[in-house]
């Protein structure tokens, strides 16, 4: 790929305007060839291509460009210029009429709310107090977290700031370690007989269907004799039970910890999770996801995938009574009867607010998830 | 689409005058066309009226006086100082000719001398060529101190000092000359403006006309850009909400039409590229506090370019010269640059 660039023009002229493209967006031009006309306070100048290549216009006609900035683009060929546009899309955020300042925008991330919700508003300029406004008009109201966090003020030059993100991820668990108090469990699952059936529906299905896949389906399918596991937390004594078992996901592929929510567990087929995380691992690594996938959860799930974990304390969404973590699948020799034979075995962690569920409880939960999955069979397909 | 340039807008103002009033003429260095002058503003004026427009050899003293002579004898003539760091050699002329004539014969005489003066640095063109010595004839009576800003018209402009009977420096920042005049209403995405004063004396740009602005900046001329820079990031950085004025008259300072606003602002910043010591800037914060004192909550916080001569190497020349940066640290109160 190739940047075309507006040149320093003259001594005078710190911006130009792009009168004109000599070029269709998609063209084939040769190196040499003329791109586009600028206009500087004195004269109009030529834009010539460097290079051969496929041009993408980035730039409007008639714009003013300052010295320096990228107009375009020259691609060898279609699919480094479609690759390119891919990948900026997922950089893309929102509506960009909106002028959001920083407050407002920490305010959004702690709340969970969207461009959209703030788009409502009918102003153009959001500032830390239409968010404000914006929360105390909806029913709930603020929550505990309200209170706000110190603005770190004074940071050192070569401090390094977390991304916008990852600020929304510190509020979170933050968030959850100063107000729920949580206890954990963990519990030894044999997955020889569930992987041997997955990899044979993963094979028939031809869609990806693992212990994740497995472990969120049979969850869902736990809500009726487990309600309180499922649903939100109104204050200390009390807590509000879902009506469906919506799964938050943890997903990371690198651009940032997103837990999107598969929606209604209970009414959908193994095939059906997995098509849904699927889509969800595929947005976790354009770093997009649509709205409505990002919605509250009434539990969730954290997959740690790196070989050799085997204990993994998750971090319990606030307003959420429990969250489970899957840790890796690993070979551990088995006793039968004084010979020694291979299985494969995953460590599932429960994590849970005590003020909501004790031990006795979490650890029949746990049994539960850890007899289904041992005892897996074809039947599960396709119900 | 986009309005003219400024150096188009000061060429068309001379147009117009020159159609209107044969009192107007021009005297300066390198006018004539086809050249039109170092910065353009004269281009077309020698071939439409070639007896109205002089090119004189570098003596700002001589065709500044000999300007001064004219205006005396009733003409209007308008001078051009290339470089305002050689309007040191007509200071004589101006201080003790020009100015003093309005009023020292005993009855007012009208002396309609306009001398517009090219300012400024950001250029690369080094330390004799991008100074702004507007403090340097500040507070002569009877000498009017104007700057260009992309706001106030200058047909407008023109037409009216040429009028004023006091004689006028005009100062030109010579990094406007390529900006586009700006027309009443949005700016850009998030600053509108609008002129304020009986006179339309100030621009106001801000977002949304705060109540109880955080702090409002007194920008001349080309520092509105940098100045609106450091708002912008104040605001989304810290919702610090910045009013911007530009003044078209530095001197005698308009501070009436600007008092309320500066009443209700918590923190008040004059900024200038000129640099400190007797400076444009330090006139203005001195007026402020003779009329609001007990009613700021901040000292007024003046911010020049370094104390220096100006580098030719661009990046050092950022170094020296007022930036956005040291207005937006102003801006949110952490240092105030010296």
């Amino acid at each position: 790929m190739h940047s075309i660039a507006i040149p320093k023009l003259n001594a005078n002229d710190d911006a130009c305007i792009l009168t004109a493209w000599s070029v269709a967006d998609g063209e084939r031009v040769s190196a040499g060839a003329l791109l586009a006309v600028v206009e500087t306070s004195k004269t109009t100048l030529e834009l010539v291509a460097e290079v051969d290549g496929l041009l993408l216009r980035d730039f409007a006609e008639g714009d003013e460009a300052r010295v320096g900035q990228t107009v375009g683009y020259l691609f060898p060929d279609e699919a480094a210029r479609a690759a390119f546009l891919v990948g900026r899309a997922g950089t893309v955020t929102g509506n960009s009429n909106l002028h959001i300042t920083r407050k407002a925008r920490d305010l959004m991330d702690r709340y969970r709310l969207t461009e959209s919700d703030l788009a409502r508003l009918g102003k153009s300029v959001i500032r830390e107090s239409d968010v404000r406004a914006l929360l105390e008009a909806r029913a709930d109201g603020p929550d505990r977290s309200f209170s706000s966090l110190p603005t770190p003020t004074g940071r050192p030059a070569n401090a390094i700031e977390l991304t916008r993100h990852q600020r929304a991820v510190a509020r979170t668990v933050t968030a959850s370690r100063r107000e729920i108090p949580d206890a954990f469990l963990l519990i030894k699952i044999d997955c020889e007989r569930a992987l041997g059936s997955l990899a044979a529906t993963s094979a028939t299905a031809e869609i990806q269907v693992g212990l994740l896949e497995a472990v969120v389906w049979q969850t869902g399918r736990l809500r009726a004799d487990y309600p309180h596991f499922f649903g939100e937390v109104i204050d200390d004594e009390s807590f509000l039970p879902a009506t469906a078992a919506h799964i938050g996901v943890t997903l990371d592929q690198g651009r940032g910890l997103f837990v999107p929510v598969v929606r209604d567990v209970e009414r959908l087929t193994l095939e059906q999770v997995a098509e849904t995380l699927d889509e969800y691992r595929y947005n976790a690594f354009r770093g997009e996801f649509e709205e409505s996938s990002l919605g509250e959860g009434a539990i969730s799930v954290a997959l740690i995938a790196e070989p050799d974990v085997v204990f993994s304390v998750p971090v319990i969404l606030p307003r959420q009574v429990c969250m489970l973590s899957l840790c890796a699948v690993m070979e551990e020799p088995l006793l039968v009867g004084g010979d020694v034979r291979a299985r494969r075995v995953t460590h599932l962690g429960l994590a849970y607010d005590h003020r909501f569920i004790n031990g006795r409880e979490a650890g029949a939960f746990c049994r539960d998830l850890k007899n289904a999955i041992e005892s897996w069979g074809e039947d599960h397909v396709g119900r | 689409m986009h309005a003219e340039r400024i150096v188009e807008n000061l060429n068309r103002a001379h147009h117009e005058l020159f159609g209107r009033d044969p009192a107007v003429c021009l005297i300066g260095e390198d006018l004539l066309d086809p050249y039109g002058g170092a910065f353009k503003v004269s281009r077309g004026l020698s071939t439409l009226f070639p007896e109205r427009v002089l090119s004189a050899p570098i003596s700002e003293c001589a065709f500044t006086g000999m300007a001064c002579g004219m205006a005396l004898a009733g003409e209007k003539p308008i001078v051009e100082i290339m470089f305002g760091d050689f309007i040191g050699y007509a200071f004589d002329p101006l201080w003790n000719l020009a100015a003093k004539s309005v009023s020292m014969y005993g009855r007012r005489v009208p002396v309609h001398l306009l001398v517009r003066c090219t300012v400024g640095g950001n250029r690369g063109f080094g330390a004799t060529h991008s100074q702004s010595p507007q403090k340097h004839l500040l507070g002569i009576p009877d000498l009017d101190l104007f700057e260009v800003n992309p706001f106030h018209d200058n047909v407008e402009l023109l037409a009216e000092l040429v009028e004023r009977g006091n004689p006028v420096l005009l100062f030109e920042n010579k990094t406007l000359y390529s900006r586009h005049c700006l027309r009443e209403g949005d700016l850009d995405d998030l600053f509108a403006w609008r002129f304020i004063g009986p006179r339309r004396e100030f621009a106001k740009i801000c977002i949304e006309e705060p109540e109880t602005p955080d702090a409002v900046v007194i920008a001349p001329g080309s520092v509105v850009f940098p100045a609106l820079e450091a708002a912008r990031r104040a605001f989304f950085d810290r919702e610090i909400e910045t009013v911007v004025l530009t003044p078209s008259q530095l001197h005698p300072f308009p501070l009436t039409p600007i008092l309320d606003e500066l009443a209700r602002a918590k923190r008040i910043l004059v900024v200038e590229e000129g640099i400190a010591g007797g400076s444009w800037a330090e006139s203005v914060a001195t007026a402020i506090y003779s009329r609001l004192w007990g009613r700021l909550e901040n000292p007024v916080a003046c911010l020049h370019s370094k104390s220096s001569i100006i580098p030719c190497a661009r990046h050092l020349e950022e170094r020296v010269l007022l930036q956005s940066g040291h207005i937006f640290e102003a801006l949110i109160g952490e240092s105030v640059r010296a």
